[in-house]
């Protein structure tokens, strides 16, 4: 590679590991992302059109608005994020994990001078003794020990330290948020979001995908054996139930379940969330073509067509029910009809190959009532019964479990980087003569410096404690500067 | 004493040490900022008690659950939260210029619940779930400490902008004010800390929340507006903790960040229910 590209590749890596660039891409895709809230986002076309007109409503589909979370644009912008999070951690980690692996560190008369923590203990006694408790005491309050080779003259200096891998935690979460969009990906890619309604009895092997519309096979059947409703004293819901069973192929039961709101089942991946219910009717309709007298009964579910008698190749299907059919009270009074509650009532339509014809009203109370419409065929509501459905939503998810892998170490990567930090502390004691022991202490924290302060004169202030017996009083230590040498 | 009379107490008690507050902020009058601790911790209390009283009623009618299913119980909640991450802040900063700023907002969200409908309704299928508790704390302890970084960030915004005044004016600062302030230092080390707290609480907030849409619709995240105004102010504070390693961004920038992301946060909480709609609009009940 000849310079001029490696110098142009090293500026692509500057650009992209740099942490303003993490800022401006926050704040881009936060404010890109309030765009998706203010404009409804998948909504049927002829809502859009109530609400931007044709001409805006264009506008709002060239510009990605409609769809805006997966379209080319946004995922461009979370994929350059995710760039961006990986060329900064590149860039950053292999010194943490230098710095983490280092055992031995050499200390130098400048590597604590400037360091805010400082504390200087003069201690006398038997030398066993004070070198005794200052073993047992100085781990307890400072960490792990890492004995280093003496400077010139009789100091031997120690390196203690406290939560080393803290410096770890930003990199966890950092690597988890990856970890996340890698699943989110996963789950658009290879899965999918559908649903699937089912009366009592009814079993299926299919359900309906979201977007798009079509069918999917599920590999197996589901049937509802049972659906229960049950409801708090002031009418709002308090439990949905869908008793069913699962089946294979052959007809074999698998297993057999219960889905509530917020317990799904779940099968082969497919996982079938209790999502809502109704009742659809289910109606007896006698059809009569009037030039040949034929009559048949008809069993009819709503929006599904079935031949009319007569053999001229002419079909119905009900379009509504309604359980009470009302009319306002000025129609009641003009019109034939004693009240305002006509009863149960099917809406119906006929159609043939030339298409469909005006829809109509078939009253079940008023059952000679057709007979006035100007058709060829009459109809009569004879009977009608409620059937309860239940409404399921399906879904797979591969990426999933990458998610919450991900989710659960993000966490685990804040409570490292919040709870712990890096603490190191430096203790040099030097003997000056047989009896006097001068111990120097200088502190610090990686991450949160100003913060360890106070923890520092806490440590500060139970070591004095502990080692009372053998502390010279403080008048002594005052006239030292901070490296124990006398001044003045 | 129940629940109403409680909260109703409350209100007052949170006014009353928000005004000393600002007495002790202008006046520098010891005793009312004293005083205002006293009310604002003995306020804490009896709010806390009124959330518990809420609980048992609702237990004693039947339809027990943890106060957390409707807009009137996440502003009792939040209020409680405000002023709890509030306390705890006082006594890591130590400047009671702070109580100026934040039991406003503790007060004026505990007074908005008495324009709420208070009665304890039992909770409908997809608020079941024990998800939904460890979401709304989680939530709302988030929200309370960037209300307290909103109150920190204020402080800052108008130190530095003192500190300027002052600089053009080379005078000897009079401001008794200012100076007791804490330094710009460390009111800005301040508010990354407990942003530092809770921008996690915030994600543990969003990532239980995601659970609980998969345990009641299947899909852990469906870009819905309370979702999304959820992930805007997470990248914002995203944005604020790079902010420190950023050059130029340190400082007054950042600062703007935090009270801009707070404004998110009343968006996301309030706007996003009472302005648009989606699966969250049962929170209006």
């Amino acid at each position: 590679m000849d310079t001029q590209n490696q110098g142009k590749n090293n500026r692509l890596y500057e650009v992209l590991s740099n942490t303003r660039l993490t800022v401006f891409l926050c704040i881009l895709l936060a404010v890109v992302s309030i765009l998706g809230t203010l404009v409804p986002q998948n909504a049927p076309p002829a809502e859009y059109e109530a609400r931007y007109g044709q001409a805006g409503t264009r506008i709002l589909g060239a510009l990605g608005l409609l769809d805006l979370y997966h379209s080319v644009g946004f995922v461009f912008l979370l994929s350059f994020l995710a760039l961006n999070l990986a060329a900064c951690t590149l860039k950053r980690f292999p010194n943490v994990w230098r710095a983490l692996r280092r055992t031995r560190t050499a200390a130098t008369d400048f590597t604590f001078k400037d360091w805010k923590n400082q504390e200087t203990l003069l201690l006398r006694g038997q030398p066993r003794e004070i070198e005794g408790e200052l073993e047992r005491v100085l781990p307890k309050f400072f960490g792990k020990p890492a004995r280093l080779p003496a400077l010139e003259g009789q100091v031997g200096i120690e390196r203690f330290e406290r939560n080393r891998f803290a410096r770890l935690g930003p990199y966890i979460a950092h690597m988890s948020l990856i970890v996340i969009l890698l699943g989110g990906l996963t789950g658009a890619l290879f899965g999918f979001k559908g649903a699937l309604t089912l009366r009592e009895g009814e079993e299926t092997s299919v359900a309906w995908l979201q977007e798009g519309g079509q069918q999917i096979e599920l590999g197996f059947r589901i049937r509802c054996n049972r659906f229960v409703f049950e409801q708090y004293p002031n009418g709002s819901p308090k439990e949905y139930r869908s008793e069913v069973t699962l089946l294979d192929e052959t007809g074999a039961t698998i297993r057999d379940a219960a889905i509530r709101v917020n317990h799904p089942l779940s099968h082969n991946g497919i996982g079938f969330y209790q999502s809502t219910y109704g009742s659809s009717p289910e109606l007896v309709l006698v059809a009569q073509h009037n030039e040949s007298g034929e009559t048949i009964e008809v069993r009819a579910e709503l929006n599904r067509p079935f031949a009319l008698p007569g053999g001229q190749g002419v079909r119905a299907l009900a379009l509504e029910f309604k359980e009470n059919l009302v009319i306002p009270a000025e129609m009641a009074r003009i019109s034939s009809f004693s009240r305002e509650n006509l009863g149960p009532a099917v809406r119906i339509v006929i159609f043939d190959e030339k298409g469909f014809q005006d829809p109509f009203w078939i009253l079940k109370d008023f059952a000679e009532l057709d007979r006035k419409r100007q058709s060829p065929y009459h109809f009569i509501l004879s009977d009608f019964r409620l059937v309860p459905y239940t409404g399921l939503q399906v879904a797979k998810d591969p990426g999933a479990f990458l998610v919450w892998i991900g989710c659960t170490f993000l966490v685990i990567g804040f409570l490292i980087s919040l709870l712990m930090d890096h603490e190191i502390v430096w203790v040099s004691r030097e003997w000056c003569g047989e009896k006097e022991l001068r111990v120097h202490l200088a502190g610090r924290a990686v991450r949160h410096p100003m913060g360890y302060a106070g923890r520092f004169e806490r440590r500060k202030a139970l070591l004095r404690k502990r080692l009372a017996p053998w502390l010279k009083a403080p008048q002594d230590a005052v006239a030292k500067d901070r490296r124990g040498k006398k001044v003045g | 004493m129940n629940e109403t009379t409680l909260v109703g107490i409350c209100i007052w008690i949170y006014l009353a040490s928000w005004v000393l507050y600002l007495v002790h902020s202008i006046v520098r009058h010891k005793g009312s900022g004293r005083a205002a601790d006293v009310l604002a911790l003995s306020g804490l209390l009896l709010h806390t008690v009124s959330i518990a009283l809420r609980w048992v009623e609702s237990h004693r009618l039947g339809i027990g659950h943890a106060p957390f299913s409707n807009l009137y119980e996440s502003m009792l909640f939040f209020s409680w939260t405000i002023v709890l991450i509030y306390l705890i802040s006082l006594k890591r900063l130590q400047s009671r210029l702070l109580g100026a700023v934040v039991m406003p907002l503790g007060f004026l969200a505990l007074a908005s619940t008495s324009l709420m409908d208070r009665e304890i309704q039992p909770l409908v299928p997809a608020l079941q779930s024990n998800w939904l508790t460890a979401h709304v704390i989680t939530c709302f302890l988030g929200y309370a400490a960037f209300a307290v970084a909103f109150g920190v960030s204020l402080l800052y915004l108008w130190k530095v902008k003192e500190l300027k005044v002052k600089e053009k004016a080379r005078g000897v600062s009079e401001d008794s004010l200012f100076r007791r302030l804490p330094s710009a230092e460390v009111l800005d080390e301040f508010s990354y800390r407990i942003i530092g707290v809770g921008f996690p609480l915030l994600t543990l907030g969003i990532v239980t929340g995601a659970a609980w849409a998969n345990s009641a619709w299947g899909s852990y995240w469906s870009w819905d507006p309370k979702e999304t105004w959820s992930l805007i102010v997470w990248l914002i504070y995203a944005a604020y903790l790079h902010a420190r390693i950023a050059r130029g961004w340190r400082g007054r920038r950042s600062a703007w960040l935090s009270v801009v992301g707070f404004c998110a946060t009343l968006f996301c909480y309030l706007g996003v229910n009472l302005l648009l709609s989606g699966l969250h609009s049962y929170g209006t009940g």
